[in-house]
């Protein structure tokens, strides 16, 4: 899922980490289950998610910008 | 020695005939390449990851593999963002930001697979809600996904 959100938006992207092979990292984030997701270092989740509810965790991360498109 | 029986070669090949659209490169870095080799676990481990890609870029000629040293090519890494090794950056039409840290075994063979034909396919079948969203992130996502091979 984080591959395919990477793919559709230039503002994403996706690492894919096998955590016992960095235990650095996967301590950093406390990592003792998984698979266990971490976005911006701010917004982190466990377990699969449906697509809608992990785009959501994405948009929580980043933010989204409201208000009309600008005009053509 | 052979990752994959021939059963399994054959499916990923089968796999890959029908589903690879555009070419996909694997950009991987170990710590380092060729003759010289660093002493450890975390060198073998490399060595074993480049010859699992070497085996998946051989089940089809839309994959390619190009390996790295990350001691003899560091702008290489930079330009590609590898900060650790083993990676892989998974390249298709364009640079999605996509890589993998670390051996791609057990489930996560299944994972990389997966990887390589979205890549290659480059527009995924999320829903418009969903586009509408990443269409107006304000900042940047950088998403990493914590796995284990078993």
């Amino acid at each position: 899922m984080a591959a395919l959100l990477a793919i559709q938006s230039p503002r994403v992207r996706a690492d894919i980490v096998e955590a016992s092979e960095f235990p650095d990292v996967a301590e950093r984030y406390n990592v003792y289950a998984v698979p266990k997701i971490v976005i911006n270092d701010t917004t982190e989740f466990v377990g699969s998610q449906p697509e809608g509810a992990f785009v959501g965790y994405v948009a929580q991360a980043a933010g989204v910008q409201e208000g009309p498109p600008p005009a053509p | 020695m052979a990752f994959l029986n021939d059963q399994d070669a054959a499916f990923v090949r089968k796999r890959f005939e029908q589903e690879l659209a555009h070419d996909v490169t694997l950009e991987f870095f170990a710590p380092t390449a060729g003759g010289l080799a660093l002493p450890g676990q975390d060198a073998e481990m490399a060595e074993y990851t480049r010859q699992i890609l070497s085996e998946v870029a051989s089940l089809s000629p839309r994959v390619h593999l190009n390996a790295h040293s990350m001691v003899a090519e560091p702008e290489a890494a930079a330009r590609f963002g590898v900060t650790r090794t083993p990676a892989t950056a998974i390249i298709g039409a364009q640079d999605y930001g996509v890589r993998f840290y670390g051996m791609p075994a057990g489930y996560e063979f299944a994972t990389l697979l997966e990887v390589i034909i979205d890549v290659s396919k480059g527009a995924p079948a999320l829903a418009e809600a969903s586009k509408e969203v990443l269409g107006k992130l304000a900042d940047e996502a950088h998403i990493q996904v914590f796995v284990t091979p078993t």
